[in-house]
């Protein structure tokens, strides 16, 4: 499942313009890393709610910028599991 | 894995520090020809407006570099800069930096005698001023030479400045001063360290935003607001465009212009986000914005005093911005307005507050504080913390705190307590852990019974309740040991000067703070005792009402 994450995650980057080249799992999405900007890091929230039926609070996304692509994943894959177990 | 950007790798580099950011950027391989600074008047043959490049910048830096140099300019120097332009300012700043001097920047607004006397106080090796500010200085007793004309300093070859001094965190990099409440400004010494630290720790580890992407900053160049926004932009690898004076003339004369120059210059520059002082947005308010083309602007950022809601929600009405949707990234009407209460001693705003076109948490809101500042609201009397909702006196502690004043250990250890920095303000916080600011400590006064009169809280419900009111002051002070309060309105153009506003300022005050009103003018600007970067001394104001009053 993490594999078909990450890749959603770089092809949505792809389809939003950013530079993607260099970025792994290690990679960090803000400054330190992938320098997503504000807007990028929401539109990709928003993107990633939409595709796994998940809900981001607006503090959490702001939070974003610190996780790796990795972590991300790792987080993404953690919500969707709780999410189909409650259904 | 991708090479960090330049941004994070500032970040992370603990030698990068408010002395030495230009070499820094240069080291870390920021392309030459992004980004420098652009000035509002001409420099070294550059006209006016013309973007320089981080190249073009570093050149003109080392040249001044050169010729502070060869006229025996040596680190620890404390070297005084009296002018006008945002770009004499910022340049000498970075090439006695670039020396490891001290530049004791003056708002050139300060007048000369005042200037006289706080060059002489500075003990320093001399001073660096514009025509109009030596001509302004001539005659006068300062103490120490005038090192030369500051358009000259641009003279020097480039190709022949000595290497960057190398800075220590806690090296001496800039000595600012405060408006003051009196016509004495306070000197105040910034660290190499502490002048970065808000740079580092929030402006560019926070992700990239469309907001400073290309900035109009109106804040005075000269304080230290003027260092650290210059130097975020750079960083930030932004486009900045620096304007002179906070849009008055430079030399002492009123703001009472500054409106329509910023105004051209948002049309000019187009800037995504305008950075000013209270009086930038208080000087707007004269004018129709929707006469003005402001789509460009996404963002308005203020600092130093906490500004006011009647004028914020003008500007946020303005302006455009970027949202995110379902749909996805859309230009919506509306711009954002960040209101940063700080202070030159505070060394960076340490509360954020956000407000937007619908939001509605005003009355003097201040924010939250940024993680890296430590607040205490403090009752003075038993050093204990007030409780939730309740007045105290803002205790800071941060790495942005300038280390003391300049000459002055008494001032700086008379503003400290339990280790906390006094800034002089009052606040409240409420449950939801937002900070409200009331007054300065120094203009609010006790009426008795728990009462106080809070001028700075006072003026905004003025304001609220009072739309065709542009600006106002109370001034309250004791005649013949009774408490007498005067308020003072300055009317905005369609407001009527006869109009009875006496229930509406009775409301704002509170009833027993009303009890004291004694008389409610309709002023013109030439009655508004302002310091140099438009803010109200309302230390002078109290005396010259009072005193014209007894008499």
């Amino acid at each position: 499942m993490i594999d078909s994450i990450r890749q959603f995650i770089l092809d949505s980057l792809i389809e939003m313009d950013c530079d993607i080249s260099g970025i792994d799992d290690n990679s960090q999405l803000g400054p330190r890393g992938a320098d997503l900007s504000s807007l990028s890091l929401a539109e990709l929230a928003i993107r990633v709610e939409d595709k796994y039926g998940l809900k981001f609070g607006e503090e959490e996304t702001e939070k974003l910028a610190g996780l790796t692509v990795g972590e991300f994943c790792a987080l993404v894959a953690e919500r969707t599991q709780a999410r189909t177990l409650v259904e | 894995m991708r090479a960090i950007s330049i941004r994070a790798a500032l970040a992370a580099d603990p030698d990068v520090g408010a002395g030495n950011v230009l070499m820094k950027l240069v080291e870390h391989g920021a392309a030459l020809d992004g980004p420098g600074i652009t000035f509002d008047t001409d420099l070294d043959g550059y006209p006016a407006w013309e973007p320089l490049t981080l190249g073009m910048l570093r050149d003109r830096v080392a040249a001044r570099a050169q010729w502070l140099f060869q006229y025996g300019i040596r680190p620890r120097d404390p070297v005084a800069v009296y002018v006008a332009s945002a770009a004499d300012c910022l340049l000498s700043f970075m090439a006695l930096t670039w020396l490891g001097a001290i530049p004791a920047l003056m708002n050139g607004n300060m007048p000369a005698d005042v200037a006289a006397g706080y060059i002489g106080r500075l003990r320093g090796v001399g001073v660096i001023a514009d025509a109009a500010h030596l001509d302004a200085l001539n005659g006068l007793h300062l103490g120490v030479p005038i090192i030369g004309d500051a358009a000259t300093l641009g003279s020097g070859d480039p190709a022949r400045a000595p290497a960057h001094y190398k800075h220590a965190a806690e090296d001496p990099i800039a000595i600012t001063h405060s408006s003051g409440t009196t016509r004495v400004p306070a000197a105040v010494v910034h660290s190499h360290a502490s002048l970065f630290a808000a740079t580092r720790l929030v402006h560019l580890a926070t992700p990239r935003t469309e907001h400073t992407e290309r900035t109009l900053c109106v804040l005075p160049a000269a304080h230290a607001a003027g260092i650290i926004s210059h130097q975020q932009a750079l960083c930030n690898r932004h486009e900045l465009a620096y304007l002179s004076a906070q849009g008055g003339d430079g030399i002492g004369g009123p703001f009472d212009g500054s409106g329509a120059i910023v105004l051209d210059a948002i049309a000019r520059w187009r800037p995504t986000g305008v950075y000013g002082f209270a009086v930038t947005w208080a000087e707007l308010a004269r004018y129709d914005l929707s006469a003005w083309d402001l789509s460009s602007v996404t963002l308005w950022f203020n600092t130093g005093d906490c500004a006011h809601e009647a004028h914020i929600r003008r500007l946020v009405a303005a302006g455009s911005h970027l949202e995110v949707t379902r749909s996805g990234v859309v230009r919506v009407p509306g711009s954002k307005f960040i209101d940063g209460i700080g202070s030159t001693e505070m060394g960076h705003s340490a509360f954020q507050a956000v407000h937007r076109p619908g939001t509605t948490r005003y009355g003097r809101c201040v924010g939250k504080p940024y993680d890296f500042a430590e607040i205490a609201l403090l009752d003075l009397d038993t050093g204990a913390e007030v409780p939730v909702g309740h007045v105290g006196h803002v205790g800071l502690k941060s790495p942005t705190l300038a280390p003391s004043y300049w000459n002055d250990s008494v001032a700086t250890y008379r503003n400290r307590f339990r280790g906390y920095y006094l800034t002089g303000d009052l606040m409240y916080r409420d449950d939801d852990g937002y900070y409200y600011h009331v007054d300065r400590a120094i203009d609010s006064v006790d009426l008795g019974g728990g009462n106080w009169l809070y001028t700075a809280m006072s003026e905004e419900r003025i304001l609220k309740r009072c739309p065709d009111v542009r600006d106002c002051t109370v001034v309250a002070g004791r005649i013949g040991g009774k408490i007498v309060t005067d308020v003072l309105l300055l009317l905005g153009a369609s407001a009527n000067s006869d109009a009875d506003r006496t229930e509406a300022v009775k409301e704002a005050l509170g009833p027993v703070a009303a009890a004291t009103l004694r008389q409610i003018d309709v002023v013109s600007d030439d009655d508004i005792t302002v310091g140099p970067t438009g803010k109200v001394r309302k230390f002078l104001m109290r005396q010259k009402h009072m005193q014209a009053a007894a008499s």
